[in-house]
Order: structure tokens, then C-alpha cells, then sequence
């Protein structure tokens, strides 16, 4: 499909400068969840017919470029930048009550970048140590899909209540699949939008209703702090190992390494756990909060890239919270990418990518997000922030994300494609939030749905 | 700290006793006005949907390929979208309150607090590499803690 565009290499870093830009500034705007914008942005580029070196730039690009930016609303705002920032929230509100957010800021996003450029070749030697078992992974993948969504959903607040409302979740999948298949109509994408933007789909129908909009009145709106602008800055393009000292850049480049390897956890968890660490071995007290906010937010990189590459380049098959969630085009796109629907057939972007090529694109990919990202950030965060929390007012959000709803879901599947993406996003959104489970356990049910019950069927 | 409050002017904050329904309402992690909402969702879809559906209309009419008609439909559809995001913008003001630290109060010392509280304490100044004394110093924070330190050797407490 790839009629659209023709030299690799090109297309490859065009699309990674397009990814970098258009995410360093979502990364700007608090609270725009991974899922709900890498995923669909990346299905659209696979959509258009982009050669999969170029997909793979823009969606790697995208996510590092995401992970640097978002901690400029966490530390200037107060207000964490997505999900993954939420772990940043406590040494960025310390930082800005010592009255330093731009140091807070300069920290996270240098930690960013060093860990960005270890995690890539990190991720791929993991990766090649782990292809060796690929085959047998791939025979069982029903049965580890069954085993990575319970545990996942074992893993969220609601303990075994979460891992219980994935069956009826699984149920709904299974009947819509179902439903389309007698009109002949094959859904693939309109579930996963479905998915990533359950929460907006479920507060849009629940704020239709007097009953329901009586839980999200507000008699204020809500605040936003903003910290002073404070100056001490030379040229464009700083230094990011001048901004640590060197036992933080120790700190990040072990916690980048060892994060690469656990790919199968879950990112924020992680991201909390490695800033534990950092934390149990920094003695002074200031010392201490900026050299955990640049190993977590080093993190939320070296986890995010290992997630998506280990997978990718191991297995073929979506066997991460990341690669089941804001990577999950990435395996499944059809008619471009598909993953195993029943016949054992992989033909996704591991296929498509040799594990040098995995190696050189990701390392490009980071080195776009590092020049157009790292530089933005640590020259413009408070301007941009400004002008974000200012002027970008959260009904224009949301019309643009409730237009990428409809348009992408009418266009996959029409009247049916619409439904079925409201029906999935209205029960995922309501389920995770009555059970704080995260899309990426609806993601785990999605495949549970389509891999390990026809397995379990046919015992 | 000083609250600057920046009310959107289709939507006064509530302020006396015949309104007292609240206006606000909290959707998707942050603040809205309900009847903004309801505009900006229907631009949202009205725009994307007919330029959807009209460009499908139109590539189809004169490319040949039906996938590629397909995605350059797709693409306008997208930026229609975009379109939407940017007229409701200009329509709507955010309602957000902005507040601008001023850090009046002892919000050093109750941070130097919170990190005393910690398992670690709150350490000493002498164990920091030179790049980071340095970088205390420049931020003035240098003396805070390092008399921090002091006073908690001195009362007993943990270092």
C-alpha cells in the first residue's frame, strides 16, 4: 500500500521530525494519555501507506519526544502531562515549593534523553538474547495472553475485582465480533480506538444525563499553578550531561539498563520502583529529589522504548502493557499489519524490520525527538506551558479528539465501525473507571478475546 | 501565593444566590462548560464527518485506486478534525484558574521538613558532588539546608 510514498529513509526521518513535532507539543498538554494519542496517530501513518521503517520513526520519535515535553506542564504546572507522568508529581511539587522548577525540568528531561539513547541498544540485544525462544512463545501465545491479562489486571488497584470485569469485557468483544461478522463487516481498529478513548466516551455520555453530571459539577474551574519564569540559560542546544552531576547521570544510565530488560511490567509501575532505588541511595535531601525526578522521568523513556522493541523484534506478538496499548498499531493494523487472528500468521512491523534495522531507525528515531524535543523544552517550557494553559481551552480538545473518534471508526467500518466503537469505548471507559483499570488491560482483554478463547474453544 | 482568576466570558463564575447551580462540570481530567461542550462536540462532529464523508465522495470520483481514494479521504477527514479542534478554540475560553507562585511563606522550610520525615533523612551537604554544591549555591538554597543540618545536630534529630 505503500503508493503514497517511495524512498525508505526519507519517508523514515520525515515522518520521525513530523512525530517529533506533533508530539513534543501534545506532551505540552496535561493529561493527553499515551494511548489515546500515540495509538490512533500511528494507525493513521500505517493507514497511509508509510513503509514500516518510517512508522517505526514516527511512533518511537513520537513517544520520546512525548516523554520529554510532558514533564514541562508536571513541573511548570502542577498538573501531571499524561500518565506516565504521574509518578514525576511528588519530587516536581517539592522542586517547585524550593521555588526551582525550571531545575526540576531540566533535570526530568535530561534524565530523558540520556536514557533515551541507552534504552535503544539496550532493548535490541535484550531482544536478540530472547529471539532464540520466539517459536515457542509464538506456539503458546493463546495461553500467554490469558496469563499477561490476568496479571495485568491482577496488577491494578482493584486486584482480583479488575481481573473479574475483564470476562464481561471479553463477552463484549467476542459478541461484536460476532455481530459485524453477519453483516460482513471485519472491525479491527475501531476496537482499539474504542479502547484508548474509553474515558472520553464514557464522560460524554455520562455528562448527558442529570444523574450523571451531578458527579463532575464543579463550583470552580479548575487551578492551574504556574511557577515563575526563571532565566540562567546560554545558546540553544544545552548540555544535557552539564545538567547532572555525575552520580545522576550513574543513576540514569543503570536505571535506563535495567529498566530495558523488564519489559513485561507495567511502565508506570516501573517508572515508581526505579525512582525508589535512586531514592534509597541518594543521602542528601535536595540531592535526592532532583536524582529521582531524572531517573523516573529517564524511565518513563528507557521502559516505554524496551516495551515496544522487545516485543517487536523478539516475539511478533504485543506481549507488553506498551505494546498492548500505545504500540498496539504497531502489531495490528489491518488490512497493512496483522497479528495472528486464528490462522497463526504473523505479518506485522516485526516482520517487516531486521533487527539492525530495528537498531539503526530507533536510534535515529531517538536522535530526532533529541533535537527538536530536548532543545524546545529546556528553551520554551514556560512560554509554551503559558500559552497552553492560557489559550488552548479543553472544549477544542476534546472536539478534535471526539472528530478523530468518529472519523477514524466511520471510515473503518461505517454505522457498524461507529457503534462498535462507542459500545467499547462506553463499557471500557465505565469498567475502568468503577474497577481503575488501565487500557492496557482492556488491550490484554481484546486479545484474550481473539486469541485465547477460540484456544480455549478448542480444547 | 496570588490567585489570578481568568473566568471565560461566556461563563461568570456563579456569584450570587440565584444561580447556584453550578456551571462547571469536569470531563476527561479537566474543567468545561456544559453548553461549550455540547457546541464543540457537535462541531467536532458535524466537521469531521462531513468532510469525511464528502472527500470519500470526491476521490472516488476521480482516482482510480480505491484504497488510495480511501486514505486521502481519511487524511482530509484528520484535518477536518484538526479544523474543528481550531474554530472551537476561538469560540471558547478556557476555564482554568491560573495561579502564579509568588512563594511567599516558608515553603523552603517545610520542604526541608518533608525531607528530614524521609527514611533518609535529610543528609549532608558534605556528601555532594562539587556540580551539585555548586548548583545549590547559584539557587541560594545552599545556606537553607546546610543550616538545616545544623539545627537538626543540634536538637537531636535525624541528619
Amino acid at each position: 500500500m505503500s503508493v503514497l510514498f517511495t524512498n525508505d529513509v526519507l519517508v523514515a526521518i520525515a515522518l520521525g521530525v513530523i512525530g517529533a513535532i506533533v508530539f513534543s507539543l501534545i506532551g505540552l498538554v496535561s493529561g493527553t494519555d499515551e494511548t489515546a494519542t500515540i495509538a490512533p496517530l500511528t494507525l493513521l501513518v500505517i493507514l497511509l501507506g508509510a513503509p514500516p521503517a518510517a512508522v517505526f520513526t514516527f511512533f518511537l520519535a513520537g513517544a520520546v519526544a512525548k516523554h520529554m515535553t510532558h514533564a514541562v506542564p508536571t513541573t511548570l504546572l502542577g498538573i501531571p502531562g499524561d500518565t506516565m507522568a504521574v509518578p514525576l508529581m511528588r519530587e516536581a511539587r517539592l522542586l517547585r515549593s524550593l521555588g526551582v522548577p525550571h531545575i526540576a525540568l531540566r533535570k526530568a528531561i535530561s534524565g530523558a534523553i540520556i536514557s533515551a539513547f541507552i534504552a535503544v541498544p539496550v532493548a535490541v540485544l535484550f531482544a536478540t538474547l530472547l529471539a532464540p525462544v520466539a517459536d515457542t512463545v509464538q506456539s503458546v501465545a493463546p495461553w500467554l495472553f490469558l496469563v499477561a491479562a490476568v496479571a495485568i489486571a491482577y496488577t491494578s488497584p482493584g486486584k482480583w475485582s479488575g481481573v473479574a470485569a475483564l470476562v464481561p469485557f471479553v463477552v463484549l468483544i467476542l459478541a461484536l465480533k460476532s455481530l459485524t461478522t453477519s453483516y460482513d463487516i471485519s472491525l479491527n481498529i475501531s476496537y482499539f480506538l474504542g479502547i484508548a478513548v474509553g474515558p472520553l466516551i464514557a464522560d460524554l455520555f455520562l455528562v448527558l444525563g442529570a444523574s450523571g453530571r451531578k458527579d463532575m459539577i464543579r463550583k470552580e474551574p479548575a487551578t492551574v499553578w504556574l511557577a515563575p519564569e526563571i532565566k540562567g540559560w546560554k545558546g540553544y542546544f544545552p548540555n544535557p550531561f552539564r545538567m547532572l552531576d555525575g552520580k545522576q547521570t550513574a543513576h540514569v544510565a543503570a536505571t535506563a539498563t535495567v529498566s530495558s530488560a523488564t519489559f513485561v511490567f507495567s511502565p508506570v509501575a516501573m517508572t515508581v520502583l526505579m525512582g525508589e532505588v535512586v531514592g534509597s541511595r541518594v543521602k542528601q535531601g535536595y540531592h535526592r529529589l532532583t536524582s529521582v525526578i531524572a531517573a523516573r522521568n529517564g524511565t518513563t523513556e528507557s521502559t516505554y522504548i524496551a516495551e515496544a522493541l522487545i516485543p517487536l523484534i523478539a516475539f511478533g506478538l504485543p506481549l507488553s502493557p506498551v505494546a498492548a496499548g500505545p504500540a498496539a498499531p504497531l502489531f495490528n493494523a489491518p488490512p497493512v499489519f496483522t497479528t495472528d487472528d486464528g490462522t497463526g500468521q504473523i505479518r506485522n512491523l516485526s516482520t517487516a524490520l531486521t533487527n539492525w534495522e530495528f537498531l539503526l531507525y530507533g536510534l535515529g528515531a531517538v536522535v530526532i525527538a533529541a533535537i527538536i524535543a530536548y532543545p524546545f523544552a529546556m528553551n520554551f517550557a514556560h512560554r509554551a506551558a503559558t500559552l497552553v494553559v492560557r489559550y488552548v481551552s479543553h472544549e477544542a480538545i476534546i472536539a478534535t479528539f471526539t472528530g478523530l473518534v468518529v472519523v477514524i471508526s466511520v471510515w473503518e467500518g461505517g454505522v457498524l465501525g461507529l457503534a462498535v466503537t462507542l459500545t467499547v469505548g462506553l463499557v471500557g471507559g465505565l469498567l475502568s473507571r468503577a474497577f481503575k483499570i488501565h487500557a492496557g488491560v482492556l488491550f490484554m482483554g481484546y486479545y484474550v478475546a481473539v486469541l485465547s478463547v477460540p484456544a480455549i474453544l478448542a480444547l | 501565593m496570588s490567585i489570578e482568576s481568568q473566568p471565560a466570558p461566556q461563563a461568570p463564575p456563579p456569584t450570587d444566590d440565584q444561580t447556584p447551580r453550578p456551571r462547571y462540570l469536569e470531563v476527561w481530567g479537566d474543567t468545561v462548560v456544559g453548553r461549550d461542550l455540547a457546541v464543540s462536540v457537535t462541531i467536532g462532529i458535524v466537521v469531521s464527518v462531513c468532510a469525511l464523508l464528502g472527500a470519500t465522495a470526491l476521490f472516488n470520483s476521480f482516482v482510480t485506486d480505491s484504497s488510495l481514494a480511501e486514505a486521502y479521504a481519511l487524511l482530509v477527514g484528520i484535518a477536518a478534525c484538526l479544523v474543528a479542534g481550531v474554530v472551537s478554540g476561538k469560540l471558547f475560553r478556557p476555564k482554568r484558574n491560573i495561579a502564579i507562585d509568588s512563594s511567599d511563606g516558608d515553603t523552603v522550610g517545610d520542604v526541608i521538613r518533608v525531607l528530614q520525615e524521609e527514611r533518609q533523612g535529610l543528609g549532608s551537604v558534605n556528601d555532594l558532588p562539587a556540580q551539585t554544591v555548586r548548583e545549590l549555591k547559584d539557587l541560594d538554597l545552599y545556606d537553607r539546608f546546610a543550616q538545616a543540618e545544623t539545627q537538626a545536630h543540634e536538637t537531636g534529630g535525624r541528619s
